[in-house]
């Protein structure tokens, strides 16, 4: 009985509403309805896998119109008004998912006169984007599942309206989603929150402005129903793997991406865990710029200069994004949304919860900064700081909470325009070590898949695992921190130098440092030894300043 | 386009009876006539119809816009449910209903009006006479073609105010008001409502009525008589000069930052503007529009393909012009409760000090400072003109990490008009003014910088000291004159700025170098410093018991994920600024004889100050300024109490707090000798004080004894003989909680030292007997 459900859904799900609807008159509870509805066909995660998907290997152009897709986005914009739909059609079918009313067609302006308005019923219309920096494994490993029923098109999709991704210049899909379902999902939708959006796809004018003469035809997805994503999109549990496993990846990050620096790798590897702890107090994400990192040489045959690091890190991490800092970047491009005539135009780090933003400064050459250029700048302090993004609005700025690790890569001793919570000067071991950080994706030996799995779920369990510090370890702590001010002050009596007073930020530091430690080691605790050696792990990285 | 009805039941003709029955009776209230004075013509005693006026002044050409004002017709029929409660929920309907009890009412014009005659009224006038001639057969015009008026509806005064995304469907065709930003306001447009034509065959004009905003034109001539008659089609011509618009505005409108919840996106509405209601908003203005909320069928060629869907605007009938500094202080009975119920506690001071940034531990006299920062002194002008300032100038300077910025932030944001700014961001310009170009409108306009901006509020400068040197001359004017002189791109003029500043500094090198002066070390000018009333010097000094409390701190934070619950009560945001809004509008004075304590202080200051320069040890410099700044001070603590006067402990406290400000610029030497700190010992030092008259705490001590019930205050008394060492303890009471201890932490110093027998407790309890 199911699969006779499962398979009508699939093919024609319009069809599969109107007959909902016979038997569901009341407009009101309708959507509800649809929602229960479907989502219990596709319960299964078997069934789930068998709706088409839509991303950039399948663009909208791909399906045909009316098939029922999934769609893996982070929500743009919800600042388009609610659209109005007739509920109920004037024959008594079932209204809204796009439905056109038949008989309409054929007329023009006296259909308004026919209008029921009792009928009338909103619908949530916001503005959905692929995942932007969305790793390849990821999406092999959740859309390969499905059936790969239509024919892939050779011809790449061209986003209609290509302001609202957060990358400029990049193949994604973006599609303006239609909820029937009000008051359960659309009203808590945030802006960069990760959703999957099960619905009928189609193309509709984009809603919400009646002063263009000629609004454009975009993707639209009338929702049936959504899920929502964890921030690891493949879901992790904090399952215990083998001990060495941490070991074996801090070695392959550093040989294939770091030209052997090992202890560069680990600082990689816990800035990648870090994550918003709590807002108040702040317990926010570590940043990280990795110093004195070579800028590709001229000379180099392959004419590569991207970091190896970057496509190392996208065969581990769920979401990377990169940030190639340059003058041209930073004068010609937004950082932070901005609102223009009620749209809602999307920036550089308008990035989903979760995600690492790499900025390379090695693309920055002479020249002056603008204003937006400044403006640019110091919106990715406040993000590297505070984890706050201010969207630009006509009059007023409105600061929204954002979660991603920043590593910035730099060439001089620290970096240009930035300050991060730690800096660290990389170290080359390997004798071609420069040649060895500008491979090209080829180049990069990858493990066997089994172990760049283990890899991933070791990173995906450190990012959702959790931390406590038993009080006895608390205790040490402070005895530790005050010695430590004690030794400091007597110091400074005896007077040598004034000297780096080792203060209250930077036992918020080591905490934090700490916990990032038990996270990678898959403790579930600070234990005196995981302090030990995060306080050893600073040192080293203070002697390397030094 | 007309609404249906929800509720069926409703007879319209009967309704029309009732409108008319207002329109020609409600007359002008009392209030109305002072405000309409002008307007009226004066017959008799008994005020004028209201409605029945404006309809003359309509039908005399002198007045386009009616306006129902909703409150009225509540007063009218002297309930909510009725036509008021029908208006709001269908008023399109009712729109026309009043426009068509209007026509029947509209008397004729008390005077020529020739002069005002349009097009339309030609035509009108011609085709009647032809009718007359021809013994008409064609039937009168349609009403609307003839309004020369809009008419609008003014909702209740109750009317709640909604959010954008408050709007739903179910607000569909009714009135309601929507507060919002106006972002962006199109150019006025003609909006046709009448379409007029002539026919080439028979001449006749043919009106067509424009509702939408697309609609197809008419082709064949309605002439019964001729055209239609013989069949004679497509001789129709639009006549311009003959059709009737209406000026048009589409305005967008978006939601203030208050009204969108935590994380999600300001959503925005589009709102039509008509008739006499255009050209009232610009972008920038904070409104509330009362208005008819409104589906739009998409028409032609996107209804076919999005289906029956429809888009929503709001059709503007009122326009409410908020004001710029338009606050959210509003007072309830609630907050009235508690402020009452705050102003009785005897620890107020404290308490209110405690509360600012109560996550940030210690700083207790620095809090205190930022308290009475808030709450300001007295402003004065006098006859000459002179200025004297009473807001309260504090600079906190100190080591990095010592959470200066937390503060002043946090002063930002409770202070009715705070502004934060950080001296590297900012130049001169930036926080005084600047001649800019508007973008919207491309005029020079003058536009104020962040001290213009805190303009009777607080402007906190973080990084006071890595700002450019020429900028920071810039504040001098503000700090002392509480003006800002421009002149510049032809623009001279000299803008108020009567804020207080709260400046945040790091010394010279970031870090406070024990080696070097104070002076050196703080590195600003005299003439700044001694504008501030107060400066602190915050250093981050090891200490075992502050490092372990703070270690103690972070791993809690780290362990729980949440801050450790606090010691004391905090009086949360929300009352603190009423709080302190209540109390700047107090105006406190000084009487004489606190007048003349204070000048004995500050001669005594001086030569304190005198004594230690020759000494080589002065870090500060006590000039009149510093009068001023104790006067400001003691006028903040009485604004404080709530009191008309300022007393002595004022006095006292302020001196303390100048103290306290000195002493913290002290070198480490020094305070190695400071006696003990402890609360209790400070009490006990207090009491001890107020007992014998503390030599080395000269006079004040004393005097501050001679308040005693039926003393003289003359300060030659010597109270120690006649006092027997004994004190009240109502006296002592008052005088330990206003220097900012607890109940608690008196009866513990008491009970502690009686354990030594250096007091005891006589009279039951209520005096206090040195042994």
């Amino acid at each position: 009985m199911v699969s006779s459900f499962l398979t009508d859904a699939l093919t024609d799900p319009t069809l599969v509403l109107h007959e909902l609807f016979q038997d569901n008159h009341n407009i009101d509870s309708f959507p509800a309805t649809v929602s229960a509805h479907f989502s219990h066909i596709f319960r299964s995660l078997d069934a789930f896998n068998e709706i088409p998907v839509l991303n950039v290997q399948f663009p909208p152009e791909a399906h045909k119109d009316r098939s029922l897709v999934r769609f893996r986005a982070m929500v743009q914009d919800t600042s388009t008004s609610p659209e109005m739909y007739m509920a109920k059609q004037t024959d008594s079918t079932c209204g809204g998912w796009g439905i056109g009313d038949e008989s309409s067609t054929t007329q023009d302006q006296s259909h308004s006169e026919i209008i029921d308005y009792t009928s009338l019923r909103e619908c949530t219309v916001i503005w959905a984007v692929t995942i932007p920096g969305e790793c390849s494994w990821v999406v092999n490993e959740l859309d390969s599942s499905g059936p790969t029923s239509t024919t892939k098109k050779q011809t790449t999709h061209s986003p209609s309206q290509p302001h609202k991704f957060p990358v400029p210049d990049t193949p994604h899909i973006g599609v303006q989603v239609k909820i029937y379902d009000n008051f359960r999902v659309a009203e808590s939708l945030r802006s960069t929150e990760l959703r999957t959006f099960v619905g009928i796809l189609t193309s509709e004018l984009l809603h919400g402005d009646l002063e263009t003469p000629d609004p454009p035809f975009v993707p639209t997805l009338h929702v049936l129903f959504s899920q929502p994503i964890p921030s690891t999109l493949i879901p992790r549990t904090s399952k215990h793997l083998e001990r060495d496993i941490r070991d074996e990846l801090i070695t392959w990050i550093a040989e294939q991406g770091l030209g052997g620096d090992r202890e560069a790798a680990e600082w990689v590897l816990l800035c990648t865990l870090a994550r918003t702890q709590s807002r108040s107090p702040s317990i926010l994400p570590l940043s990280l710029t990795l110093s004195y990192f070579p800028l590709p040489s001229l000379s180099s045959h392959s004419m590569v200069n991207t970091p190896s690091l970057l496509f190392v890190l996208s065969h581990l991490l769920p979401t990377l994004s990169v940030l190639p800092l340059s003058l041209h970047t930073l004068n010609t491009t937004s950082f932070s949304p901005e609102s223009k005539k009620e749209n809602l135009h999307s920036g550089w780090l308008q990035l989903p919860s979760g995600s690492i933003c790499v900025v390379t400064e090695g693309g920055v050459t002479e020249g002056g900064i603008l204003e937006r250029g400044l403006a640019n700048l110091r919106a990715l302090q406040k993000m590297i700081t505070s984890q706050v993004l201010e969207y630009i609005f006509p009059y007023s700025r409105f600061s929204f909470d954002t979660e991603v690790g920043f590593l910035i890569l730099s060439e001089g001793r620290k970096s240009t325009f930035f300050q991060t919570s730690v800096n660290l000067p990389l170290k080359l071991v390997d004798t071609n070590g420069k040649e060895g950080l500008y491979k090209s994706p080829g180049e990069i030996t990858l493990p066997p898949p089994e172990k760049l799995d283990l890899f991933r779920s070791l990173i995906g369990n450190a990012k959702v695992g959790s931390i406590t510090i038993g009080e006895k370890v608390a205790e040490y702590i402070r005895n530790d921190f005050v010695r430590e001010r004690q030794a400091m002050a007597s110091t400074m009596v005896t007077g040598s130098t004034a000297g780096e007073m080792f203060g209250s930020d930077d036992l918020i530091h080591r905490m934090m440092v700490a916990r990032l430690l038990a996270l990678s080691l898959q403790e579930v605790e600070i234990t005196v030894e995981i302090w030990e050696r995060a306080k050893e792990l600073e040192t080293t990285r203070l002697t390397r300043l030094a | 386009m007309s609404l249906p009805v929800a509720s069926v039941g409703i007879v319209y003709e009967d309704e029309k009876d009732k409108i008319q029955d207002f329109l020609s009776k409600f007359k002008y209230e009392d209030k109305d006539l002072a405000n309409n004075f002008a307007n009226i013509a004066l017959d008799g005693d008994t005020p004028p119809l209201k409605y029945m006026t404006q309809l003359q002044r309509i039908a005399d050409r002198d007045q386009q816009m009616l306006v129902i004002d909703l409150e009225d017709i509540f007063a009218h029929e002297n309930s909510i449910s009725g036509l008021v409660s029908r208006i709001r929920q269908n008023t399109r309907r009712y729109v026309s209903l009043f426009s068509e009890v209007v026509d029947k009412l509209l008397p004729v014009p008390s005077k020529d009006i020739s002069e005002h005659d349009e097009v339309i009224d030609v035509i009108l006038h011609q085709r009647r006479e032809r009718n007359e001639q021809t013994e008409g057969s064609a039937g009168r015009f349609p009403d609307h073609l003839l309004r020369r008026y809009n008419l609008y509806f003014q909702p209740l005064k109750s009317d709640v105010v909604m959010a954008v995304r408050e709007v739903k469907g179910v607000n569909l065709g009714r009135l309601i008001t929507v507060r919002g930003i106006v972002t962006r306001v199109s150019e006025v447009k003609p909006l046709l409502q009448v379409n007029a034509y002539t026919c080439d065959v028979c001449g006749s004009e043919t009106f067509q009525d424009i509702s939408n905003k697309s609609f197809t034109p008419i082709v064949d001539c309605q002439n019964e008589n001729e055209c239609k008659k013989n069949g004679i089609q497509g001789s129709l011509h639009m006549q311009t000069r003959a059709c009737r618009f209406s000026p048009f505005q589409e305005i967008k409108i978006q939601e203030m930052a208050d009204q969108v919840p935590v994380g999600h996106i300001p959503r925005s509405m589009t709102v039509h503007v008509n008739g006499s209601l255009t050209r009232l908003m610009n972008p920038g203005d904070v409104v509330h529009l009362g208005g008819i909320f409104l589906p739009i069928p998409y028409t032609g060629f996107q209804a076919i393909r999005a289906g029956l869907l429809t888009d929503t605007y709001l059709e503007a009938h009122h326009i409410h012009q908020l004001k710029k500094q338009y606050s959210q202080m509003e007072m309830t009975p609630e907050i009235q409760r508690r402020i009452d119920e705050l102003k009785t506690d005897p620890a107020l001071y404290n308490k209110l000090s405690q509360s600012i940034a109560p996550e940030i531990y210690g700083h207790a006299d620095v809090k205190k400072a930022l308290l009475l920062l808030l709450v300001g002194g007295v402003s004065k002008i006098t006859g000459d003109g002179m200025k004297i300032r009473g807001d309260i100038n504090i600079c906190l300077m100190g080591d990095p990490g010592v959470a200066k910025s937390q503060l002043l932030k946090y002063i930002s944001k409770i202070a009715p008009r705070g502004v934060y700014t950080t001296g590297k961001g900012s130049s001169g310009v930036g926080l005084t003014a600047a001649v800019m170009r508007d973008p919207v409108t491309d005029e020079m306009v003058l536009e104020g910088g962040a001290l213009v901006l805190a303009d009777n509020g607080i402007c906190c400068i973080d990084e006071f000291d890595k700002m450019e040197e020429s900028d920071r001359t810039a504040i001098h004017e503000v700090m002392e004159q509480q003006t800002i002189s421009i002149s510049k791109a032809g623009i001279s003029t000299t803008l108020n700025a009567r804020t207080s500043i709260l400046a945040a500094a790091n010394p010279l090198y970031g870090r406070y170098n024990p080696k070097v002066s104070p002076v050196e070390n703080i590195n600003l000018p005299a003439a700044l410093l001694s504008r501030f009333d107060l400066l602190f010097l915050i250093l981050d000094k090891p200490n075992h018991d502050d490092d372990e409390r703070l270690a103690q701190h972070v791993t809690y934070v780290h362990m729980f994920n949440r801050h450790p619950d606090l010691e004391h009560d905090v009086v949360d945001p929300v009352l603190m600024r009423h709080y302190i809004a209540m109390a700047r509008a107090k105006r406190p004075t000084v009487p004489p004889n606190v007048s003349s304590y204070i000048v004995d202080s500050y001669v005594r200051l001086r030569k304190v100050s005198k004594d230690e320069e020759e000494q080589n040890k002065s870090h500060s410099y006590t000039s009149a300024r510093t009068l001023l700044g104790v006067l400001r001070l003691s006028q903040a603590l009485a604004r404080l109490r709530c009191a008309d006067f300022v007393e002595h402990p004022d006095v006292d406290e302020a001196l303390r707090l100048m103290d306290c400000s000195k002493e913290s610029l002290q070198e480490d030497a020094d305070k190695d000798f400071e006696p003990d700190k402890s609360a209790v010992s400070q009490i006990f030092r207090l009491i001890k004080g107020m007992a014998s008259g503390d030599k080395t705490k000269p006079q004040r001590r004393q005097k501050r004894f001679g308040r005693g019930p039926g003393r003289e205050r003359d300060m030659d008394v010597d109270s120690d003989e006649d006092n027997d060492d004994e004190l009240s303890l109502v006296d002592i009471r008052a005088r330990v909680m206003n220097a900012g201890y607890t109940e608690v932490q008196l009866m513990d110093t008491i009970a502690q030292y009686e354990a030594i027998d250096v007091w005891i407790r006589t009279a039951n309890g209520s005096k206090l007997q040195f042994m």
